[in-house]
Formats: C-alpha cells, structure tokens, sequence
C-alpha cells in the first residue's frame, strides 16, 4: 500500500522538525513517511539527537520501520562516529539493535572502522541483536587492539550465549597480561555460555582480589574434587562477594548431584559453616539488607545448612512477597525445627510473621506446629485465623475439622468484607480437608449435615458450598432441600449442585427456580438449564429474556447462546431474540453481543446501523469486536468510530480495522496523528499505520 | 478463585484497566498506577464475581451509570482501599497538635474551641487518640475543643463509629493509656463512650467538595497518609479544600512521608519542637520561602526523569 502525500505535507512536516515545541517534533517524527524515504531517514537520524527522549525514542521507531535497511544502517553507522552529541549515538545504537537481523551485514562491515568508539558501538549493537551469524566477528575481536573492543566482544559473546566461545573466553580470563576490565567481562560471559569448568581451568583467576568472586560463581556446574576444596575455602573468604559467589556455587552443584552425593556434600558444606560460625551471623545479618538474587542464595544456602538461628530471621525475610515462596519451602526442609524454634520465639513474633508460621506449619506436620495453628485459629487477628485455617487444611489434619466448623460458625453473622473472606477461608479449608483422601468426604459430609439446621444465613451458605462439593451428585435430596431453604444464597448454591446432577428429577425444580424471588437464584437456575440442555430449554431461556431484572436478561440471553446448533426455524428465533436483546439495556445489549459472537451470527446492514448509533462507549467497544471477526464488507461502517468523541472506541475502531487490513482506513488514520492528544489513542495509531504500511 | 469457586479468572484489558482507573480518579481520587493493575483487576474481579457480571466492560457501565443510593462505589472503594492504621501513629506529630498548637489556638481565641477535622479517618483510631491525648493534656473536650471526623468508605466509618479494636490497634499504645479509656470485650477492645461521644463522624469524598461545606471553618486538619493514593490533580485540589476550610493561622497536618512540595505555595512550613507542620498565613503574612520552590523545580526535575526511564 502506498501512502499519498502532497508538497504542502511535506513541507509542513520538515518544518515541524525543528520546532522548539517538543510534541511538535515529535509529531513531525511521526508523521515523517509523508516524505520521499531517502530523506525521511537522514532526517530521522538527526532527531536521535534531540534533546527530548520523546522524540528521540519516535525516531527510534520510525526509523526501525523503515523498509530500506540497507539506507538505514548505513545512516545509523555513520551516526555512531558523532562523538559529539552522546544522546545521537545511544539512539542510533538502540536503532540498530530493534532493527535486528537485518542490518547485521552492514555491522560487520563496520565492526573493522579505525575508530575505537565506533568498532565498540557495533560490537553493543551485535550482541543487543543477539544473532549467532556475529559469533566468529565477536571471537575475533577479544583480540582487537582496544581493551574496550575486547571487553564488548566478551560481553557480547556472553549475550550470545554459545558454548563454543567458552575456550575462546577462558582463554582471555586466564591471560595475566589482559586488562582486569577484559578478564572480568570474559568471566561474566562465561557464566552465561554454560560450559563446566574445573578449578584448575580457572586457578589463575582466584588469587585475583578483582576476578575471584566472578571465578567462583562458574564453580559448581560439575562435581569435581579441587572444585569442592576451593568452595570450602570460599566459604571463610573475608570478602562478602566471594562468599556469595561461593554460596551460589554451592546451590548450584547441589542441583547437580544425586541423593547420596549431595548428602556427603552437605557433611562438607556443614563443615566448613562450622568452622566459620560468622559465615551464618554475617548471611543472617544481610538477610533483610542484600538484593533480591543475593537474598534468595542467602536463604537457600542458610536452609542447606539448616541453620536454627536462621529459622526466625528466614521466616521474617519471607514479608517480600518476592522471596515469601523460598524461604516457606526452605523452612519446610527444617521441618520438626522449624517449629520448635517458632514456638520459642512466637511471642516476639509480628501478625505478618505467624501468618507465614501458620503456612510453614501446613508443611512441616510437626505436634509442636499443630497446636500452633489450633491456638491460631482461635486468634482475634482474622488474618492470622484464615492463615490457620489454610495451614491446617494443607496439612490435611482431618482432626481439626470441628474446630474449623466452630470457627465458621463463630464468624460475625454480616456481609462486611473481612467477614465474608474468613467464611470463604474456612470453607474452603473444609473443602480441601474433604479432599484428603480415605474417608475424609463421608466425615465432613456428615459433620456439615449435622450443623446445617441451626447454623445462621450465612454459615448455612457457606456449608452448603462444602456440601455441594462433597456430596455425591446423586444426592438429589440434600439439593432439593436446600433448595426450600429461606436463605436465598443457600437455593443459588443448591441450584448450581442441581444443575450438575443428570436427572430428571433436577428440571422441575430449577424450572421452578427460574421463577424465584431472588435474582441471583433466577441467574444460577439460567446457567444451569442452559449449559448441557438441548432445544427444549429454549422457551423458559426466552421466558427470562423478559426478566425484569437486567442481569437475569443478559444471563438468558448468554444461555440462549450456549444451546447445541437445532433447526432453521428455532435457529431464526435465537436470533430474533438476540437482535432485540442488542436494543435493552446496556447490560443486556453487551450480552447479546458476546452472545452473537459466541454463535457467529452475520449482524444486519439495519442492525448494525442501530447498535453503532447507540451513545454509550462500552456497548460501541463490543460492537466493534463483534463486527472484528466478521463480513468484511461490514467494516466500512467501522470508519466513523475512528474519531468518535470516546478515546476507548477510537482506539478499539483503529485496532480492529489495522487488524482486518482494511487499507482503506488509512488515510483517515494517517489524518488523525496530527490532532489526537490521547497517548492510548496515539499508540494504536502507530500501531495501526505499522500494520497497514506492512 | 478458590477451590470452591472455580470460574476462571478475568482478564482486564489494556482499555478497562484505563477505564476504570479514570472513574476511579474522578470518582474519589484514587490513583491506579501500572504498578496497581494487577490489585485491581483483582478486586474488581471479584464484584464482578459477586454481580455476576461477565465483563469489566459491563462493570463499568455499572459504575458510571449508578445512582450514589445504588452504593456499588462506595463499595468498590472498600474494595480498594487500604486501611489499616492504629492509635497515637506519630506520635510526635500529634503531641505537637496537642503540646503546641492546641494550646496556641486556645489563648487566641478562647471563647470557642478549636476545631480539629481527622480528613480520612478510617476506623477512628486518629480522631480518638487525639481526644483521648488532648483530654490527658487537661483540655476540656467540646470546651476546649472539638473533634470531627470524615471517611469514604461507608465501612470504616461504621467501624469507627463502633469503636471496637484489636490487637493490632495497639501497636504504640501505652498501657495506662489503654487501661484508662478502653474495656476488654469478647477479644476486643472497646472504647470508652467518654471518649466516643466526642467525636463526630461524617461520610465524605474529599475530591467532592459539595458536602465539605457541611463542616465549618476549622483550625487544625489532620490528613496523614491519605493522599499518597491520590494523583496530582487531586492532591492538588484536596490540599486546595483544605485551605478554604483552614482559617487564618489553622494548621494542616500530613504524613511524614507527604509534604506539599509541587503542591501548593498557599502554606507555611512552621518548625514547632516535635514536627514540622503547615500553617496556613494570617493575613498580611507573606508565603516566600524560596526553598519551597527550588525543591518543587528539583522534583519535577525528578519526575521527568523517571518517566524517561
């Protein structure tokens, strides 16, 4: 597709370039395929320097757009010479990286330029694209006679990650005569090739003050005695980097090794924790204090040694959510410990860290733990409560079953929030519990029967889930009696268990049910009739079509949906119904046109004229994805929307016509750059020009 | 989703999580950066849930078409809203209020006591302390001041209104403190009605300034860690409020993580022993700190670059 433009564009365009108004340039920038493509780039390398990163980064983009890259790289080589204006160079190297492949040629060419800077500058730019072809150049160039070359070559071998670099790399770390920055690039390089390497491979590095936490960290990928021996010695390093890198080896030569390797291992790696007890004080200590990768070894490695003074502090640094996942299943591995120590420290204890002691009881299985998570349970902290409820049902501890009954029953009889998350905690644990396997299901089963008559509105609810998911599907009498009960949340949860059970015996009374006074019993007993029922179902589906309640009328007409394919004549009524539905409420509408999507029913010229007439922009969104996937002679009627006052239907038409590579859309797209404000807007816009350009 | 809910999780899209996040803002100010997508989408979700809505579209509809009886905003800001907080919470900033400007305002004006507004108040735990601080002060409560107290959200508000607390209220509580004015009940605490009678709690959205003018004119306003959850043009125009209802020489009291820098150049700064607080200038008092804004230029500084990056 090509694009029209006239002198007076262009010209406008140039113009806009070097306007002092930042979102002018920027406009400019993007508007910049109004000019003949030789001058566009030139033009667009230029603003790489711009003071603004808005500008810049469009021209980034732009550029990369680009069908000629051989013009492309060519200007963005040649910009990366200009020592003059930094902001310029970083554009054109980031230019040339989302270029890709493409323009690998033209770098390699120029990765043999006199100028240091520049040879550097390709060397970032190949390894940012990260294509195996650049290997070989890369190689070569960890001998270039310019230290910061050899160090982006290293680096860039690291990013390409291939493993037949590895000799080529330890070959520049082992060399004493290299720069460190040189060495130190190769070594990080080969921590991502991942090539085992032996201690003697890397002895020349570890008397290095500089290179020796960087030589430690490629320990460990194979067990290897002078491995082992250098590790041990790691662990009593005065530098807290060495002993980090040390602690990473380890970890990973655990990963590594079987069962019986790994447990003579530990005998060492405890060992020599023994014989430096600061090297668990100090790991302690940074715990709370280190980055995020450096946490998580600390906490792994404190969970090798099964440290007991680590147990509080570890259950502390489980508050980042972040490391929560480690430090739990490291604290599990302490098992029988863990709890011990927690007890012992449980007053001192704030609600955040008994909350994670609660989970980490749920795993280890301990007594002391179990009696932790009872006395939880009875907490005024509800947090703390659900977080026992949790732990006890992870456990599998059916023994606690009545006190998570008492508990529920004890929670306030209202609908607040926290009230409403503690019964759905419980019953939840409860159902979990029911789950556990031997004759888990029959106890609670029985257990929950037994509470149900007495129980308050809301408790009856929430057992009635359990129950629902306990009971045996055939057990229609148990659903049928829900079904009378005076707590309308009881009959939804009864109706949605009926609607599983296949009998007849469950129609009637989810017929019946259609008919309820509440709403929400109404929409269940829809869904329920509606989801394996054939064509029959259809007129009681067509009955609630006329519910005066709106969201009952978007469930049928969703159930209308959901009915197996039946003949011409029913076929023509689900869609009469359905084209009526699309001029109800807005709840209703948006229903029916899922619905017609579900379906892929063809809307009407007449149809469609009424729904995009409609003034409100949620139902316009889902008529714009409903016409998206269908007739394209209907998205003609789509071109409107690209300006409509609401920013979410604009958006919504421009995506779905670049979608549908309606080319005739452009120009009135194309038009929109120069005067739509709304970033969201914006962005599909170019997105959409991308699309329709390509 | 639990194991007793199955229905699959839904997802919000780049346009509903916009959508609803400018309702949001313009509703009550709140602001959902990129970073809040996903707690929205979560708790939004699970209204929807609740409504059995199938869409965040339909959601929305739901919201921007709901009458204020209908209640569903109200709701969803309890949804969203994080309120947990606990008695004499800066401690030093409130013994400030009551060792410094309490007494201050008093000698200025003793015929009529002095009006103290808890902005935000959540479960009650600020405007309490401050009557239970000012009373251990000597002063008279309704005499020598009076306390009201405004929340959004209709369940805080019913919460302080009870009066009932946990542990966790209790944090930086002194013991003769708590034994002094609260009675254990069922696991709780329950406050003193000698302390509960005087403060009056009120439902008000700061961003709506329609029923602000319900409160008179006040002296001191207590509004800590409240906006940090609003965008600028909230801050800007809730500070704005607070201004208007401040009279001459009334104190503004923020979080200590909150100043007003890029907020407004309309208070003071004034160092009192124990904490810095805003004041707004008696008449013919001049507001021209240049720090004040140096450090605005500098933070907006900042804020263009984070967004670069």
């Amino acid at each position: 597709m090509t694009l029209h433009f006239d002198e007076r564009d262009r010209a406008s365009v140039i113009g806009d370039l070097s306007s002092s108004d930042e979102d002018v340039r920027r406009l400019a920038v993007e508007r910049a395929a109004a000019l003949p493509p030789e001058d566009a780039v030139v033009l667009l390398v230029e603003r790489l320097g711009d003071s603004s990163w808005r500008v810049r980064k469009a021209a980034v983009e732009r550029l990369v757009s680009s069908p000629d890259s051989r013009q492309v790289a060519a200007v963005l080589i040649e910009a990366l010479a200009d020592g003059e204006n930094p902001g310029r160079r970083n554009g054109a190297v980031e230019a040339l990286v989302l270029a890709g492949p493409r323009v690998l040629p033209a770098l390699l060419e120029a990765s043999g330029s006199e100028d240091p800077d520049v040879r550097k500058l390709v060397v970032d730019a190949l390894a940012g694209i990260g294509d195996v072809a650049a290997h070989d150049r890369l190689v070569e160039l960890l001998h270039d006679g310019d230290p910061n070359v050899r160090a982006a070559a290293a680096d860039g071998l690291g990013a390409l990650g291939q493993t037949r670099a590895a000799a080529a790399l330890l070959q520049r770390a082992r060399c004493d005569d290299e720069e460190p920055l040189v060495r130190l690039s190769a070594l990080r390089a080969l921590g991502t090739v991942e090539t085992p390497l032996s201690a003697s491979d890397l002895a020349p590095v570890f008397d290095d003050p500089i290179l020796r936490a960087a030589g430690i960290d490629l320990l460990g990928r194979e067990d290897e005695p002078d491995a082992t021996t250098v590790l041990q010695k790691a662990l009593a390093a005065s530098s807290r980097s060495v002993r980090a890198a040390a602690m990473r080896a380890w970890l990973r030569l655990f990963a590594n090794v079987d069962a019986p390797r790994s447990e003579a291992l530990l005998q060492e790696v405890r060992a020599a924790a023994l014989a430096s007890p600061e090297l668990v004080e100090d790991a302690v200590e940074h715990l709370e204090d280190s980055d995020l990768p450096t946490r998580l070894v600390l906490v792994q490695f404190l969970g090798l040694l099964r440290a007991e003074p680590a147990v509080v502090p570890l259950l502390r640094c489980a508050r980042d959510e972040a490391v929560t996942e480690v430090a739990l299943a490291t604290l599990g591995t302490f098992g029988v410990n863990a709890e011990e120590q927690l007890e012992a420290a449980w007053g001192e204890l704030d609600a955040c860290a008994r909350r994670h002691a609660c989970d980490l009881f749920g795993r280890t299985h301990g007594e002391r733990g179990a009696l932790l998570l009872a006395s939880a349970l009875e907490d005024p902290d509800a947090e703390l409560r659900m977080a026992a409820a949790r732990g006890v049902a992870r456990r599998g501890a059916l023994g606690a079953l009545p006190l998570l009954v008492r508990r529920l029953e004890l929670v306030a009889p209202d609908d607040e929030i926290e009230a409403e998350e503690e019964r759905a905690a419980l019953a939840d644990a409860i159902a979990e519990l029911a789950d556990c396997g031997g004759d888990a299901r029959s106890r609670v089963d029985a257990l929950l029967r037994e509470r149900l008559e007495a129980a308050t509105d809301s408790v009856r609810v929430a057992l009635a889930r359990v129950l629902a998911h306990v009971a045996p599907a055939e057990d229609t009498p148990l659903f049928l009696g829900l079904l009378k009960d005076p707590s309308a949340g009881v009959r939804r949860v009864a109706v949605e268990a009926l609607g599983r059970v296949e009998s007849a015996v469950a129609s009637e009374p989810l017929r019946l049910a259609l008919a309820d006074e509440a709403a929400n019993v109404r929409i269940a007993a829809t869904a329920a009739l509606a989801s394996g029922a054939g064509e029959e179902a259809l007129p009681d589906l067509l009955t609630l079509a006329g519910d005066p309640d709106p969201r009952v009328r978007a469930r049928s007409v969703r159930g209308i949906s959901q009915l197996p394919a039946c003949d011409a004549a029913v076929e023509a009524e689900i869609r009469a119904t359905l084209e009526r539905a699309l001029g109800d409420e807005v709840l209703v509408a948006l229903a029916a046109l899922e619905a017609l999507r579900e379906i892929g029913i063809e809307l009407s010229d007449a149809v469609i004229e009424v729904v995009l007439a409609r003034p409100e922009p949620e139902l316009l969104r889902e008529a714009v994805r409903t016409l998206a996937g269908g007739d394209a002679a209907h998205l003609e009627a789509l071109l409107p929307l690209v300006s409509h006052p609401d920013w979410s239907v604009r958006a919504e038409a421009i995506g779905v016509l670049a979608e549908r590579r309606f080319v005739r859309a452009a120009p009135a797209i194309l038009g929109l750059l120069e005067s739509e404000r709304d970033d969201f807007v914006r962005g599909a816009i170019l997105q959409a020009l991308e699309r329709l350009e390509g | 989703m639990g194991l007793l809910d199955p229905r699959p999780e839904l997802r919000i899209t780049d346009a509903e999580f916009r959508m609803l996040s400018e309702l949001l803002r313009r509703h009550c100010g709140l602001h959902f950066g990129a970073e809040s997508r996903f707690l929205l989408e979560r708790r939004v979700a699970r209204r929807l849930r609740e409504l059995e809505l199938t869409s965040f579209s339909a959601y929305h509809y739901l919201l921007r078409k709901e009458s204020p009886a209908d209640g569903e905003f109200a709701r969803l800001v309890d949804e969203l809203v994080t309120n947990e907080t606990y008695f004499f919470r800066e401690r030093g900033q409130l013994r400030a209020l009551v060792g410094e400007i309490l007494p201050e305002l008093r000698v200025r004006r003793p015929t009529s006591p002095v009006t103290i507004w808890s902005a935000g108040c959540s479960s009650g735990e600020e405007p309490y302390s401050v009557v239970m601080l000012a009373r251990e002060a000597g002063f008279v409560p309704g005499v020598d001041f009076r306390v009201y107290a405004s929340d959004i959200s209709h369940r805080m508000l019913r919460k302080a209104r009870q009066a009932l607390y946990r542990e966790t209220s209790f944090r930086d509580t002194e013991a003769p403190l708590r034994e002094r004015y609260f009675s254990e009940k069922e696991g709780q605490w329950s406050l003193s009605d000698s302390v509960k009678k005087h403060v009056d709690f009120i439902h008000l959205n700061l961003v709506n300034r329609s029923k602000v003018s319900l409160l008179g004119a006040m002296d001191v306003v207590l509004c800590r860690n409240v906006i940090i959850y609003f965008d600028v043009e909230s801050k800007r125009q809730v500070i704005q409020t607070f201004f208007d209802k401040l009279r001459p020489g009334g104190h503004l009291l923020l979080g200590h993580s909150e100043s007003l820098i890029n907020l407004s150049n309309a208070f003071e700064l004034r160092h009192l022993k124990t904490d810095l607080v805003y004041r707004r200038p008696l008449p013919g008092e001049l507001v021209d700190d240049p720090w004040h804004s140096a450090a605005a230029a500098a933070i907006r500084g900042l804020d263009d670059e984070d967004s670069k990056s």
